[in-house]
C-alpha cells in the first residue's frame, strides 16, 4: 500500500505534526510493502503537489494543528482546490490527523464532524480521525513523557497496515479524556507559564514586553 | 455601536454576497452605528506561520507587516464583528480563515482555565461579539450549518466572545438591523 500523507501545518518540516506522523509511518512500513509519499501544504507549490499527488492517491491521511478550532488557513485553501478536481480523483480511503496546543480532548473534538463530511463531500471512505492535546510542547518534553503517545502512534500505523483501519479503541485512549479536572487544569496554566512560555520571552528578551499593548 | 463587517468573500463576481454586506451597511449607518467594512480579497495578507513571534519576540506583533493591521485594529476598536462569509466546501472561505489564524496577536500565551476549560487570555482585556454571516453553497444541508456554527460557537469561547447571530444572506437586512440594535 502507499500512503499520501499531507502535512497541513503552517510550520513544514519543522512542525509538531511531523514528530506526530513519524512513527505512525514507521508503524505502517513495518511491512515492507507499503511506502509513503510526504507533501507539505504550507507553500503554493506543495498545495499544488498535494493536488497532483491527491488526485492519483487511494490512502491517504491529511495531519494538522488546530488553528482557532479548526483547520489552518492553508488547509482550507487546499480543501477548496480540491473541489475543481473533484471528479478525477480515484475511489479513495481517507483518515486525518488532527492535535492541538490545549491538552483536552474537548478542543480537537468539534472539526472530527467536519473532516468526516468532507470526506463523503470529496466521495472517499472515511476511516476516521486521530486526535490528540498538548503538543505545542513536544519538541522541548523529556522523552517519558511523549513516548507514550509515541507508541500509540506507531501501533496505530501498524494496525492501519495490518486491518487497512484506524483503530476507534485506540483513538478513544490516544484523546485520554475531554475535559480535564480543575486542580490538572490549574497545573497546567501555571506549568506553561513558567516552564514554557517565560523562559521563552526570556531567552529573546522580550519578558518585560510580554504584556504589550502596541495596537492601542 | 462600533461595528467591523470582515468580508471573506474571495470571488468579485459573487455580487448577491457584497451587495448583501453594502445594503445591511448602509442600514447599519442610518442607525447611527458606527461601520466599517474590510474587503479581505482586496488586501495584502499572508498566511500565519506559527513562528509565535508575536507572543514570544515581540509580544502583540506578527512578523508580516501586511494589511493584517487594519483588521485586527478594527476588531479591537469594534463591539460587534461580523465575520461574512461564502460558505465553501462547507466552512468560511479560506480567505477569512486566514484572517481568523492572524488574530493571534491579540491573544496572550498565557492560559485561562476559570471556565473549566483551556483559553488564552486576551491581550487587551476585552474581546467583541460575533455575528456571523454566510451564503449557502447548492448543497448546504442542516448538518453542514450545525457542524459550521459549531465550529464558530468554539472559537468564540476561546476569543472570550459570543456568537450573537448566524444569518444568510437571504435573511432580510432590515430584520437583521433590527436585531442588532436589541443588541
Ligand atoms: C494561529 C494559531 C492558532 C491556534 N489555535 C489553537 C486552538 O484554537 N486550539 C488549540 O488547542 N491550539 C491552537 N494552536 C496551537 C497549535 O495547535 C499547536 O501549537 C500545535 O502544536 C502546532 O503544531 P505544528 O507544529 O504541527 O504546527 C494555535 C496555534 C496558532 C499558531
Amino acid at each position: 500500500m502507499k500512503l499520501l500523507v499531507c502535512n497541513g501545518s503552517p510550520r513544514g518540516r519543522t512542525s509538531n505534526t511531523d514528530i506526530l506522523l513519524k512513527p505512525f509511518l514507521e508503524g505502517f512500513e513495518e511491512d515492507s510493502q507499503n511506502t509513503h509519499e510526504t507533501v507539505y501544504l504550507n507553500s503554493e507549490d506543495g498545495r499544488k503537489q498535494a493536488i497532483t499527488s491527491f488526485v492519483q492517491a487511494e490512502l491517504i491521511l491529511i495531519g494538522f494543528p488546530l488553528y482557532t478550532d479548526a483547520m489552518p488557513g492553508i488547509v482550507k485553501e487546499f480543501i477548496e482546490a480540491l473541489v475543481p478536481v473533484k471528479k478525477e480523483l480515484k475511489q479513495f480511503r481517507i483518515m486525518f490527523l488532527i492535535h492541538s496546543g490545549f491538552s483536552e480532548g474537548s478542543h480537537t473534538k468539534y472539526i472530527v464532524r467536519y473532516l468526516d463530511k468532507l470526506s463523503r463531500r470529496l466521495g472517499g471512505t472515511y476511516l476516521g480521525t486521530i486526535r490528540t492535546g498538548g503538543t505545542e510542547g513536544i519538541k522541548v518534553q523529556p522523552a517519558f513523557m511523549t513516548q507514550k503517545l509515541l507508541t500509540q502512534l506507531k501501533i496505530m500505523g501498524r494496525l492501519l497496515a495490518q486491518t487497512g483501519k484506524i483503530d476507534e479503541t485506540l483513538i478513544n485512549k490516544i484523546v485520554q479524556r475531554e475535559r480535564f479536572w480543575k486542580i490538572e487544569l490549574f497545573f497546567s496554566e501555571i506549568m506553561s507559564e513558567y516552564m514554557f512560555w517565560n523562559p521563552w520571552l526570556k531567552k529573546n528578551g522580550a519578558f518585560e514586553k510580554r504584556f504589550d499593548k502596541p495596537l492601542i | 455601536m462600533k461595528i467591523s463587517i470582515f468580508n471573506g468573500n474571495p470571488d468579485c463576481n459573487n455580487q448577491d454576497f457584497d451587495n448583501c454586506l453594502s445594503s445591511l451597511a448602509v442600514i447599519l449607518e442610518k442607525e447611527k452605528h458606527e461601520l466599517s467594512l474590510l474587503q479581505l480579497r482586496e488586501m495584502e495578507y499572508h498566511h500565519c506561520i506559527g513562528c509565535l513571534d508575536c507572543w514570544v519576540k515581540t509580544p502583540g506583533i506578527c512578523v508580516f507587516k501586511d494589511d493584517h493591521v487594519k483588521v485586527l485594529r478594527s476588531f479591537l476598536s469594534s463591539d460587534l464583528v461580523i465575520f461574512a462569509s461564502p460558505l465553501i466546501v462547507g466552512f468560511s472561505s479560506a480567505l477569512l480563515k486566514k484572517a481568523q489564524d492572524r488574530l493571534l496577536p491579540v491573544i496572550l500565551p498565557y492560559i485561562d482555565v476559570s471556565t473549566g476549560e483551556c483559553r488564552h487570555y486576551l491581550r487587551y482585556g476585552k474581546a467583541p461579539v460575533f455575528g456571523i454571516i454566510y451564503q449557502p453553497e447548492e448543497d448546504t444541508d442542516s448538518e453542514d450549518l450545525s457542524i459550521f456554527t459549531e465550529l464558530w460557537t468554539r472559537f468564540s469561547r476561546n476569543a472570550h466572545s459570543k456568537v450573537a447571530f448566524v444569518r444568510p444572506i437571504q435573511h432580510s437586512v432590515q430584520e437583521l438591523s433590527r436585531e442588532i440594535a436589541r443588541m
